[in-house]
């Protein structure tokens, strides 16, 4: 193992939390401000995977397929939460699980209605597929860099927004009274749309960033969903900050994890099939042993915000 | 020492840098009403919330009787006796006046891990329900549901479950809130002659039934209590009336 | 007494549906079985193991009010100790520890309870601590825990699945007769809803009743909510579990699919479709499913989308599914 592979990983295992922190902002900003949990979002990073492969398709351009996915993904969380979502709020847990996963039927369905079954074409552009030169000869990919420098940026505009801001101000208010913020004349309503929208543009940004390194395909967005509740539910639900230093941690331990665990556990299996077999397994379930591990010694999360 | 049913020793309970808390201690004897006045904010409903259970102390003790309570759960102080209401009502809501009376009754006769006799025609539990439930004078609405009840009828309720639970004592919080004169002087009488069998701390904001009821009454002032005694002593105390009653 | 008389013919409304329904499905299996129709025959199998499920669920979700997103698990557990018990009988290998393979019914049934119940602890420990939010998610991501390991574990089948040869065996029937193994399903739809009735009209239910409306009640009137919650999840869990080794012998096929979200997500929809937290809910509800499954798949392979609209539709404005359109409000006594 040398410094190089290592450093090759930790620069894996942080792209890998960036987009889950794209995804869990949203999940954990609705969350926080409105009470509710959305199980669509991973719909929404799918839909901005759609929108950013058509495009891309079609005009040529990557730049525009990536505008196209962030505001494709904004437009179709702005029209669920004015037509479902808006019903949730004062509902019960169940309800908005059931409705939000009615949803992701709807959206799937709807998405190989139109688009058919098989995957859609996208991959990184020639301009952003170049490698950054390291030690040793060694290189890592130009666009995996791109993904974990906009995944800090957004960090950083959301930090600034939250603190910074008016929207941020009755985003904070919302989240520690909402009866209050109503009552007090701010017009809840679209704040709850705007908070949904942005949550739904980062997702279908995450979509666009991994749909070309992956494939762009229906049910691309219900495992990273998957992960992003293990995310938040580590972070502390209703805490971006959590979302953060969740999403890292478990970018990290999902990565290092798999490339690492062979090699531990070759110090105590010999036989090289079920040495593989058990790596695999077992690197698949970290994660949520992690998350059990956490929930053990703080059954709140690590920075659980006062909802 | 037998007389006192319930002593709070040293209770102590901060929010970082808020002292909800502040040192107290009191007790609730053998036969009396012991009422606890103060101001909002001055941390009654912290207080309440360590005594029953849902709020850990950071240091002191609860007695109930000879029994130290302080690390137990809600459940189990329940189960040993200590019955209380709710300034809001806290019912099952779906369920008739009978059905919420017969909740209390099946924990204090035993284990809930019964799974095959069906409740709605055992006796034991109807028949327990329907005396608690007349003596309160609710029997006429016993199949109403608890959501259909005025808001009168379900301080009552409120206390009949508490009384099911054939408590060593009774914590009321605020249970004339919000019912009309008639009521109140109803539930007024019901606390006199109850307070006999069953020791009562009242938490209460109407004065007139405070001063009526109370054989001693303690004043909570910032999480401290500021002054404890008779309901002469009280009104002839300075720092009462500065504190509390206004100038 | 001027309310009973109202409650009285609710109820009697709802009986009514309740026997109607299993009725239906009785008949509509011998006589699909009279025409010869043995893939329909199974169908109704089919139909009968998702409710069998969903009773299970509803369990812990109807009545609990603890929203699984992770019972799958328990679906799949059972289906699994089904498929693996046939696979080492079939080879005459050992699984572990001297464990050989069976292929009797019962046998397996009672290993599918131990098996189910002691994940179901274990899941139940950790996430019951915790409220709403958490939970959903906890209980999803131990399923996929679970799903993750199947799916990499290549003896039995990984993301292939693993195929029977046979059905597994019950005394005095022929279990690969279409209509036996039908009757042995019934039979345990039958066991459930009435076990279930049992309980939830017993002290325990009207605990768990008063779990799921108010916790802050039930701890007031003296009884911990908790070991409450965790055996009414380990119940369901076990009567999920048997549905799910059924359903292994009906299909003789096991894959990871059935330990899936997707699958999570089934399981609460049969409940949703008939009525959550009522007795018969999953029984319509796991017809109706079937019924959509079948005849409207048959006209378009997007028929989910279809579903997805009717239980949108439902969760918006008719919370209490067929059960409440066709007999009213929920009784409570």
């Amino acid at each position: 193992m040398t410094s190089l592979l290592l450093f090759e990983q930790l620069l894996n295992g942080l792209q890998l939390g960036m987009t889950l922190f794209l995804m869990a902002a949203g999940l954990t900003l609705v969350f926080g401000v409105m009470g509710l949990i959305n199980l669509a979002h991973g719909s929404l990073y799918m839909v901005g995977a759609f929108c950013c492969a058509w495009v891309t398709n079609t005009t040529g351009s990557f730049l525009l397929g990536l505008l196209a996915g962030f505001v494709g993904a904004a437009i179709a969380g702005a029209i669920i939460e004015v037509i479902v979502i808006r019903r949730l709020y004062n509902r019960d847990h169940l309800d908005q699980v059931l409705a939000t996963f009615a949803l992701i039927l709807i959206f799937s369905e709807g998405t190989s209605w139109i688009f058919g079954a098989s995957p859609l074409y996208l991959s990184v552009p020639k301009w952003l597929s170049g490698s950054i030169s390291l030690w040793d000869g060694g290189s890592y990919p130009l666009y995996r860099l791109l993904i974990i420098i906009i995944g800090l940026v957004i960090a950083y505009g959301l930090y600034l927004l939250i603190t910074k801001t008016r929207l941020g101000m009755r985003i904070r208010a919302g989240q520690s009274d909402r009866e209050m913020i109503a009552a007090l004349g701010v017009d809840i309503r679209t704040i709850y749309t705007v908070v949904f929208a942005l949550g739904a543009a980062l997702a279908g940004l995450a979509g666009s960033l991994v749909g070309a390194l992956r494939s762009v395909e229906v049910g691309m967005g219900e495992p990273v969903l998957i992960l992003a509740l293990v995310v938040i539910v580590i972070g502390g639900i209703g805490s971006v900050k959590g979302a953060l230093i969740g999403a890292i941690l478990v970018g990290f331990v999902d990565t290092l994890g798999r490339v690492f665990l062979p090699s531990l556990l070759g110090f105590f299996i010999d036989d090289i099939s079920s040495l593989a077999t058990l790596s695999a397994s077992l690197s698949s379930i970290l994660v949520y042993v992690l998350m059990a591990l956490i929930l053990t010694i703080r059954p709140q999360g690590l920075f659980p915000a006062n909802a | 020492m037998t007389d006192t049913i319930l002593r709070i020793e040293a209770l102590n309970k901060s929010f970082g840098a808020l002292v909800a808390t502040d040192n107290v201690s009191f007790d609730v004897k053998k036969g009396e009403i012991h009422t606890l006045i103060g101001p909002n904010g001055s941390g009654k409903s912290t207080l309440i919330a360590q005594i029953t259970g849902w709020l850990k102390s950071d240091s002191g003790t609860i007695w109930l009787k000879s029994k130290n309570i302080s690390n137990l759960s809600v459940a189990k102080r329940s189960r040993l006796g200590l019955g209380r209401s709710f300034q809001v009502s806290c019912l099952a809501m779906e369920l008739s006046a009978r059905r919420n009376v017969m909740l209390a009754i099946q924990s204090q006769q035993g284990s809930s891990f019964r799974f095959w006799k069906a409740i709605s025609t055992d006796k034991k539990l109807t028949d327990e329900a329907d005396a608690i439930l007349s003596a309160l004078d609710i029997l006429d609405f016993a199949d109403t549901r608890t959501n259909e009840l005025s808001h009168g009828k379900r301080r009552e309720l409120e206390v009949a479950c508490a009384l099911a639970l054939k408590p060593k004592i009774l914590l009321l919080d605020e249970p004339m809130a919000g019912l009309d004169p008639a009521s109140t002087a109803g539930l007024t009488k019901f606390l006199e002659q109850l307070k006999t069998e069953i020791p009562i701390l009242l938490i209460e904001h109407d004065m007139d039934a405070v001063f009526r009821l109370s054989d001693r009454i303690s004043v909570l002032l910032y999480g401290k209590i500021v002054f404890s005694g008779t309901p002469d002593e009280i009104k002839a105390s300075s720092v009462v009336r500065e504190a509390y009653l206004g100038k | 007494m001027h309310n009973t008389n109202p409650h009285k013919t609710a109820r009697k409304r709802e009986t009514i549906v309740n026997g109607l329904a299993l009725l239906t499905i009785f008949i509509a299996a011998i006589w699909l079985n009279l025409l010869g129709e043995s893939y329909y025959v199974n169908l109704v199998s089919r139909v009968v193991i998702f409710a069998i499920a969903g009773v299970g669920l509803n369990l812990a979700l109807g009545y609990g009010g603890m929203v699984s997103l992770g019972h799958a698990a328990f679906f799949g557990l059972g289906a699994y100790v089904s498929g693996i018990a046939a696979f080492h009988f079939g080879d005459g290998s050992e699984f572990i520890a001297g464990f050989s393979g069976t292929n009797q019914m019962i046998t397996i049934w009672v290993i599918s309870i131990i098996v189910t119940a002691f994940f179901a602890l274990i899941i139940g420990l950790i996430s019951i601590r915790t409220t709403g939010v958490y939970f959903i998610m906890i209980t999803l991501a131990f399923a996929q825990m679970i799903y993750y390991f199947a799916l990499s574990w290549p003896t039995y089948g990984g993301e292939d699945g693993l195929l029977m040869l046979s059905r597994n065996q019950f005394p005095f029937l022929d279990s690969d007769n279409d209509i036996h193994f039908f009757a042995l399903c019934f039979g345990l739809l039958i066991v459930s809803l009435f076990l279930t009735s049992r309980i939830m009209s017993a002290r325990f239910g009207a605990a768990l009743d008063v779990a799921r409306m108010n916790e802050v009640r039930l701890a007031t009137a003296g009884i911990n909510p908790y070991p409450i919650k965790l055996t009414a999840f380990v119940f369901s869990a076990i009567i999920v579990g048997l549905a799910g080794a059924l359903f292994a012998d009906l299909n003789r096929f096991v894959s990871p699919d059935l330990l899936s979200w997707q699958m999570s997500g089934e399981l609460i929809i049969f409940i949703l479709l008939g009525g959550v937290g009522r007795l018969y809910g999953p029984v319509i509800g796991a017809a109706l499913f079937v019924l959509l499954e079948t005849f409207l798949g048959g006209y378009t392979d997007h028929w989910k989308l279809f579903l997805g609209l009717i239980l949108l539709i439902i969760v918006l404005f008719a919370k209490g599914g067929l059960i409440q359109l066709l007999a009213g409000d929920k009784r409570h006594d």
